[in-house]
């Protein structure tokens, strides 16, 4: 699609739609330095990189799960016993770090600008397949950043404090989850591990074995 | 925040935790069976180092950033 402007205005003031542009191009590039740094992070941290097969090998954590059993007494005058068996299993370490704390948790920007001038431009599209010319007219807004009136600190309703003219812009960002692969990875291990008790000790040792392996079904 | 949870290795229900205080070596209990999960002792020194690791990290980034600002 072609585009052709056909403007007439005098200059006077920031472009309100570029000023709102740039704020969220900022944002936009944080989080992607964060973003980077986080994939770093995971790499460095969850993982043992392996120079000669050039493998990044996950860090497994070991886990402990105690439960209470009551065992049944031996004899026919003694009493049952509640003994606390232990279980260990690995996940790998990644599952559990927090990596989300890295990325840009909140970000609230909020600022005032007060309309100095606006114009109209004509756009002439020329629609590359169809050759048909179509014209918009779009409205520009120019301002310059203000502070409210009577208002030292920005409050939800301060815009209705500066008259017509002022525009009060509300800039809210939050964190990033996690990449899709990412979670997808997470999933697939905490939907497959399944505990399978390895070697089944006498129920007077306390301690057992188990390992986690991929569920078959 | 939404609040994390893990399923119970033995009954299925949930058990409520905080990561942070997982990491730091806090186990957490069952509501309904009292089966207590946690990181195993031997465990702790490895997620110290990683978790150093993301604190010194986050220092780099932070200093970064004032420095840029
Ligand atoms: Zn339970």
């Amino acid at each position: 699609m072609e585009e052709t402007t056909n403007e007439s205005y005098s200059y006077s003031g920031l472009d309100i739609r570029d000023f709102v542009k740039v704020s969220l191009v900022s944002i936009a590039k944080a989080q992607h330095a964060l973003s980077v740094e986080q994939t770093r992070a995971m790499l460095e941290t969850c993982f043992e990189y392996d120079k000669t097969t050039k493998v990044h090998k996950p860090i497994m954590l070991t886990m402990a799960l105690t439960r209470a059993l009551v065992v049944p007494a031996d004899s026919p005058n003694a009493l049952s016993t509640v003994q606390h068996f232990t279980s260990y299993f690995a996940i790998p370490l990644i599952t559990i770090m927090p990596f989300n704390s890295l990325g840009i948790d909140v970000l609230n920007l909020d600022f005032n600008m007060e309309v100095t001038s606006q114009s109209t431009t004509t756009v002439n599209y020329a629609h590359t397949f169809t050759q048909k010319q179509e014209t918009n007219c779009r409205v520009n807004l120019f301002g310059k950043i203000v502070t409210p009136p009577n208002t030292k600190s920005i409050t939800p309703n301060s815009a209705d404090t500066f008259g017509n003219s002022g525009l009060k812009i509300h800039i809210e960002a939050h964190a990033i989850p996690l990449t899709k692969g990412l979670l997808s990875i997470i999933d697939i291990y905490s939907n497959t591990l399944d505990p399978v008790t390895v070697n089944t000790p006498p129920l007077s040792e306390t301690d057992t074995d188990v390992q986690i392996s991929p569920k078959t079904t | 925040m939404q609040e994390q949870s893990i399923p119970c290795p033995v009954c299925q229900t949930k058990i409520p935790f905080d990561v942070h205080a997982l990491l730091r070596g806090v186990a957490f209990t069952c509501p309904s069976c009292f089966a207590s999960i946690g990181i195993a002792q031997e465990a702790l020194p490895t997620v110290n180092d990683a978790m150093q690791k993301l604190e010194e990290l986050k220092k780099n980034i932070h200093s970064a950033k004032k420095s840029s600002s």
